[in-house]
């Protein structure tokens, strides 16, 4: 029997992301939001944020070859196009530094498997597929991240100190193999006291494009996209725990040079992160209990 | 020289997204201008000396995230610093009014000895001034700030903005660390004794 072609990462992205579905649901719709984007009416109420995208766009990942190369203008305006249309379609949230490089890795994705799409027709369809893969992460997997306020990723936070607090109550399987690394890391960032707010934002909202190199990075998306949102705890924590040897050499108290570390950890192999991720499974009833227990506490707080 | 006493500071940059904080910062540290900098999400620590005639001085620097949105977590950046730099982009009268705001709020919030100097970036590119350098020399002054205008593309006033935030530090106290970054206000803080850089 002939072997069915391996699809692309992109299309798998779209399809398990739940962006696949939206573009179907939403025939035209993308161009219709660049029409729009360009409207004089939309443009005065949306103005700082489509100007906002405009700095950010030759800034987005700028290291990488597709954005320096040959066909760095196309995938710039390739960009541009994308985080207009999303500014027009969620006007509620807005545009946040992060989602550039979030939308600036689905075309690296996409170009470091296919390359550049060639013909506008087949750019033009590309686009499209990652326009709504694009909504489909920021709505589903990472709707409250981007707001004004941060909400989540603040309480992301939270939950992560707690974590690090006991990690014992938290992970699903004392038997993984790599469990103790993980215990014994958390053990660390929390003795130095480190808040997680220090390193939380690099992480969640950039999606590891600032932190881990790109094809890492893609690896970890899969997990993610495939898992929810769990998986991007899970992932900080296996991430972190993978940089047990240099957090080790760190002064205990130093939070600041273990934040460092965990902004550029030394690169892993795929392997050694499926490995921790692993011993990283949390139990979802103990995210459910710290929850409860923040709930709390912020309704403490608003009394006071 | 005699290697003498090593001071060690917290040092935050603020101002609007893309005014050149982090560009100022490459260039301090690592001599290095990129075209095209990747923007700042959270912050970002590095370090830095300068050595003064018989001390040296280092830097711990917080460069920060400059869209309005990453506003509520400024708190957390400044709070212990010692120093900041205000930045704002010659080429751009509004990044001038918000960092006057951050002024504003760092006299109101920040420690009270914090030694502020204004920055007025990309002064290379002078041919698209938008903020005269002597009305915003003057609102330095009247705010007792330090003032440079800077280029961190041209290098230029770079190491001396850093170097006057050093000199009007004061260094009465033994070999300082900055105070924890981490909310943690009960335990007395200890002067540990740093080896020299
Ligand atoms: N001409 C000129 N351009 C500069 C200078 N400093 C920075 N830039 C450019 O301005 C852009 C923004 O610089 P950054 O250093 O990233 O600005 P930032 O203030 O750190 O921005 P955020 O991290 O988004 O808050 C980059 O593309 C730099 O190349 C300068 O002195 N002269
Ligand atoms: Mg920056």
């Amino acid at each position: 029997m002939a072997r069915v072609a391996p699809q692309p990462r992109y299309m798998r992205w779209a399809e398990v992301s739940g962006g696949a579905k939206l573009r179907t649901l939403n025939r035209g719709v993308y161009s219709a939001l660049l029409v729009l984007a360009d409207n004089a009416i939309i443009t005065s109420r949306l103005g700082t944020a489509l100007a906002q995208v405009d700095l950010d766009v030759p800034r987005s990942l700028p290291d990488e070859p597709l954005f320096r190369g040959l066909d760095a203008p196309a995938a710039r305006e390739f960009l541009t196009r994308m985080l207009r249309a999303w500014v027009v379609l969620r006007f509620d949230v807005g545009y946040t530094q992060g989602i550039n490089s979030i939308a600036a890795m689905l075309l690296w994705a996409t170009w470091s498997e296919i390359g550049f799409p060639s013909s506008t027709k087949a750019r033009a369809k590309i686009e499209d597929i990652l326009f709504w893969t694009l909504v489909a992460l920021l709505t589903f997997h990472l709707e409250g991240y981007f707001t004004q306020t941060m909400d989540r990723m603040k309480d992301d936070a939270a939950l992560l100190a707690a974590i690090w607090a006991s990690p014992g109550r938290a992970l699903a399987d004392p038997g993984a193999l790599r469990h103790a690394d993980v215990v014994l890391t958390c053990g660390k960032l929390h003795a130095a006291e480190l808040d997680p707010l220090l390193v939380v934002p690099k992480w969640f909202l950039t999606l590891f494009t600032h932190v881990l190199p790109l094809e890492l990075a893609a690896h970890v998306w899969d997990g993610i996209i495939e898992h929810g949102v769990l998986r991007l705890l899970e992932s900080s924590l296996a991430i972190a725990s993978l940089s047990l040897p240099e957090l080790s050499q760190c002064e205990p108290s130093d939070a600041i040079a273990m934040a460092s570390i965990l902004h550029r950890p030394t690169p892993f192999t795929r392997e050694a992160f499926d490995a921790a991720v692993v011993a990283c499974a949390l139990r979802p009833d103990a995210l459910f209990e710290a929850e409860q227990a923040l709930i709390g506490e912020r309704a403490r707080s608003h009394l006071d | 020289m005699a290697a003498g006493k090593v001071f060690q500071f917290k040092l935050v940059l603020l101002g609007e997204a893309a005014v050149g904080k982090s560009s100022l910062v490459l260039r301090f540290v690592k001599g290095q201008f990129q075209e095209f900098q990747e923007s700042t999400i959270g912050a970002a620590f590095l370090t830095q000396s300068v050595c003064l005639d018989d001390v040296t001085v280092k830097f711990e620097i917080w460069d920060t995230a400059g869209q309005e949105r990453y506003n509520s977590l400024a708190p957390m950046y400044y709070r212990g610093a010692q120093a900041a730099i205000v930045v704002y982009d010659i080429t751009n009268a509004d990044t001038l009014a918000r960092a006057k705001a951050w002024v504003k709020e760092l006299q109101r919030q920040a420690s009270p000895n914090i030694v502020i100097a204004l920055a007025g970036n990309k002064c290379d590119l002078a041919s698209k001034r938008a903020v005269d350098d002597e009305e915003a020399a003057q609102y330095a002054e009247d705010n007792g700030l330090l003032f440079l205008e800077t280029s961190a593309k041209g290098a230029i006033n770079v190491n001396e903005i850093f170097i006057a935030i050093a000199k009007k530090l004061p260094k009465n106290t033994v070999e300082t660390r900055p105070a924890k970054p981490v909310v943690q206000i009960d335990e007395p803080s200890s002067s540990k004794k740093k080896g020299c850089c």
